[in-house]
């Protein structure tokens, strides 16, 4: 195995730590306000990091420059839908849930 | 606003080198895109060429030839402010929600923004969303509404900061608050 190869591994288990923790934010957190929050947060880094794994396994610039185009055209999709979802909860009145004390 | 996007706006036919500028630029990235998608296959290049015009064109249509001030300094450090919060940003949803009992503490909260151009205000409530506790729920009359996952961070300064990066990319100057 290469060094390549490690770091590809390495890259790839850390990319899907952050999705587990999206995903795990998804299930756990109260409203929809909060679950946004980890959603868009941790699937943008850990998208990030699948696509830089990916980018040191491909034969070409390319393809290494579509990968980062996939990312970039995802994070700005998923921090306009994250808006529009959260701005749709407003206008529907959903009170973000506060900690009762 | 500038006086040369005024100029823009009311139809002006005859294109300033500054216009024209922009128009080589819109058909280099759609060159550029286009490359990216084929990846690099020259062949591809005999739809490739009626395609970046036409992408050009359609373009144009929708967005008339426009002044860009990007300043590549400013963006750069605007990049790289980006990265690195988002990557904290991930690393304390992580940090959360791992915990038995989810640390928390949320708020909505306006803030008053002192960079007026569309555009920039785009930037920085996207932006935002992809940034350690704070998600952008609303931009209306120049007021952000930010959904706080901790009100005790510092989120107007976090803000702040951002806004002046963003405000950096185009070398626009910050408004004062009018509230």
């Amino acid at each position: 195995m290469s060094l390549i190869d490690l770091i590809t591994i390495l890259l790839i288990g850390a990319g899907c730590f952050f999705f587990l923790a999206g995903t795990l934010g998804l299930l756990r957190l109260p409203d929809v306000f909060t679950r946004s929050h980890a959603i868009t947060k941790a699937d943008n880094v850990g998208l990030m990091l699948i696509m830089l794994a990916a980018a040191l396994q491909v034969e070409t610039w390319a393809t290494r420059f579509k990968l980062g185009l996939i990312w970039i055209l995802t994070l700005t999709a998923s921090a306009t839908v994250a808006h529009l979802i959260g701005r749709a909860a407003l206008n529907a009145e959903q009170k973000p849930w506060e900690e009762s004390t | 606003m500038h006086d040369t996007e005024k100029a823009v706006s009311v139809g002006r036919r005859r294109l300033t080198w500054q216009q024209s500028l922009d128009v080589l630029l819109r058909g280099a990235t759609f060159a550029a895109l286009w490359w990216i998608l084929t990846e690099g296959d020259n062949a591809a290049w005999v739809l490739g060429i009626p395609s970046v015009a036409a992408a050009t064109l359609i373009s144009l249509a929708f967005v008339p030839p426009t002044v860009w001030q990007v300043r590549p300094f400013g963006a750069l450090r605007f990049g790289l402010y980006f990265l690195s919060k988002s990557l904290l940003s991930s690393v304390d949803v992580a940090r959360r929600v791992f915990q038995p009992h989810i640390p928390i503490k949320p708020r909505l909260v306006r803030y008053p923004l002192r960079v007026r151009e569309v555009k920039a205000q785009v930037i920085v409530a996207n932006s935002a969303s992809l940034m350690p506790g704070t998600l952008s729920v609303n931009l209306a009359d120049d007021v952000l509404t930010i959904h706080a996952l901790d009100v005790n961070a510092p989120i107007r300064e976090e803000l702040g900061i951002l806004e002046e990066r963003v405000a950096g990319i185009f070398g626009i100057r910050l408004e004062e608050r009018t509230e």
